[in-house]
């Protein structure tokens, strides 16, 4: 008996294999079987080994969730080149440095396939080093009009070791750090997926989540190359994602808080028929309890979190009987996934105490390219230390509460920056209050609190007053902000992340 | 403006006012871009939700658009053409 697979294009076409004649994909009108999809995927890696693309190669896939990023992706992956997904919704400016990004970071990226109104605009823009070879720009349909087929595909032997994606960890702070995922790293992936979750052919999972992103990437694209269960594509949009469940019997559904808040808080949604789904899970940003009560009382399904990064794809996934009771949980580690809580020395916590998750996963990425080691303290000894603060209740479930990398140690405690900001901004007068850490005069972190106020014009002076008051009886007193500063806005990035350190 | 018009708008005002979290001296002007007022495509959405709530329509999302939906005086308009109909 052959081992599992363990290269993305071995998923493939062992799913192609065992189920080649069944669907697997829907794409508005277009329908695609596995065999059909294999067809086209191979057609485009001949067309692409044409163009250059060798295994270690990188290609740049801007697109949407659609036929075109399924096939590109599929194409790249058989011949051994690494895929490099970027959000097609980006600026020129942010797709620049995306891709300058991969330069720096070794990640040869020969060719390009846009969204046919990015086309120009990409091949204009002089983002390679002075000197370097402009990466070709084409639109998935240019290369799937079939006069431009006149290549065949040369089969490559795909090394698990090799390269499959370059991705972006944006994290919570600071830049963007690029990372390579090998083969098996995303077939270790797809496994454990699968395996957690049982996912078979008999499955249905509606990607309306990007696929660009780690969420869609892992747990629809990956999770039904591994499968064979069919993938059903498009955007968010209530009516069409709705009619979409019901008409192809979706049973999974991966979706962010903002999907199953809009589609519960929607009248005609009460109307909708969701029996089909087995599994409704959210990840990408806490779920609150309103979201799930509403998602619960509309449809009566619970919608279970799942807990991942951009480094290894999912990491854990609520599946608790009691799904009700543990709605707040992010669940227990998937098939093969080892999870702890430890201290600032990387000591094991006992159950129920508070501290940094840490996993290893065979599905880890070895590291940020081109990052130093600081950012590469993360990666501890196969163990990869997420910077998110949680605690393991006495069945091994997960509770995330909050993020150790924005704590402000100060006077040999450590502030929660949130918790500050809870107090701050419950006061009347208060837009909008950021707290971060601050360097002192004798090089400590100091707590600082940024405040935009409902009127911008109103007197600093007794709002000040107020805010240090209420800190001062609600808050221990190393938490109290020692500066106080009004702003007339925060800054954010274009995704709205807060940048924090404009605010130092 | 009519009566029903002068209905609406005061309706959108209060509803705009809970959705974006305004600020309660904003006072939006029929005229203005909400663009202007944080309205983001989720925003956006969230707004159209509210709208179908308080004023019984169902709103298809090919009909979310910033020519239907980017000032309150658009809003109103649909929304009365959308009564009528």
């Amino acid at each position: 008996m052959r081992g599992r697979p363990s290269t993305v294009a071995a998923m493939f076409s062992s799913t192609v294999d065992r189920v080649g004649d069944r669907l697997a994909l829907v794409d508005g009108s277009e329908r695609r079987t596995w065999d059909e999809l294999a067809g086209d995927a191979r057609q485009l890696a001949g067309s692409l080994q044409a163009r250059g693309i060798t295994p270690g190669s990188g290609v740049a896939i801007v697109l949407g969730n659609d036929r075109a990023f399924v096939t590109t992706f599929l194409a790249v992956e058989l011949l051994g080149a690494m895929a490099v997904p970027l959000n097609p919704l980006f600026t020129p400016e942010e797709l620049g440095r995306h891709l300058a990004g991969c330069e720096v970071a070794g990640c040869d990226v020969v060719g390009i396939v846009a969204e046919p109104d990015l086309v120009p605009v990409l091949r204009d823009r002089p983002y390679t080093a002075p000197g370097r070879r402009h990466p070709w720009v084409e639109d998935f349909a240019s290369f799937d009009n079939a006069t431009s087929h006149t290549a065949a595909f040369h089969d490559v032997t795909v090394d698990p070791a090799a390269p499959a994606l370059f991705a972006f960890s944006s994290g919570s702070t600071g830049t963007p750090k690029g990372m390579i995922r090998t083969n098996r790293n995303l077939a270790a992936e797809a496994d454990q997926f699968a395996a957690t979750v049982d996912v078979t052919e008999d499955d249905v999972i509606l990607a309306v989540v990007a696929l660009f992103h780690a969420h869609g990437l892992g747990n629809a694209l990956l999770a039904a190359i591994r499968s064979g269960a069919p993938l059903v594509l498009g955007r968010f949009e209530r009516d069409a994602t709705l009619a979409a469940i019901k008409q192809e019997r979706v049973t999974l559904f991966p979706a962010v808080p903002f999907i199953f808040h809009s589609l519960a808080e929607t009248r005609r949604a009460q109307r909708a028929d969701l029996q089909t789904l087995r599994l409704c899970f959210s990840a990408g940003a806490p779920l609150s309890q309103a979201t799930f009560d509403l998602f619960h009382d509309r449809f009566g399904h619970p919608i279970r979190q799942l807990y991942g990064c951009s480094e290894a794809g999912s990491v854990t996934i609520n599946l608790d009987d009691d799904a009700t009771g543990s709605w707040d949980s992010v669940g227990r580690p998937m098939s093969g996934i080892d999870v702890a809580v430890i201290d600032d020395d990387g000591v094991c916590h006992a159950r129920g105490a508070t501290g940094e998750i840490t996993f290893r996963s065979d599905a880890l990425t070895a590291g940020y390219v081109a990052e130093g080691e600081s950012a590469n303290e993360m990666f501890d000894g196969g163990w990869f230390r997420t910077g998110d603060l949680g605690r393991l209740d006495d069945a091994g479930n997960l509770f995330v509460t909050g993020r150790t990398k924005l704590f402000i140690s100060t006077s040999g405690f450590k502030v929660d920056p949130f918790e500050v900001e809870a107090v701050i901004r419950a006061q009347p007068g208060v837009a909008d209050v950021v707290v971060v850490g601050a360097q002192g005069d004798r090089g400590e972190e100091i707590v600082k609190a940024v405040v935009v106020r409902d009127d911008p014009e109103a007197d600093e002076s007794p709002l000040r007053r107020d805010l240090l008051a209420a800190c001062k009886a609600q808050l221990a007193a190393f938490k109290v902000p020692r500066i106080v500063e009004f702003r007339d806005e925060i800054p954010r990035s274009p995704l709205g992340k807060i940048l924090r350190k404009y605010l130092v | 403006m009519d009566a029903e018009h002068a209905d609406i708008d005061d309706r959108l005002r209060a509803l705009l006012a809970e959705r974006l979290q305004l600020d309660a001296g904003v006072r939006v002007d029929e005229g203005a871009s909400l663009l202007d007022l944080g309205l983001d495509s989720a925003a956006l959405l969230s707004v159209v939700i509210g709208i179908e709530e308080a004023f019984g329509i169902d709103v298809p999302d090919r009909e979310i658009t910033i020519e239907n939906f980017g000032s309150l005086g658009s809003m109103s308009s649909y929304i009365a053409g959308r009564r009528a109909s």
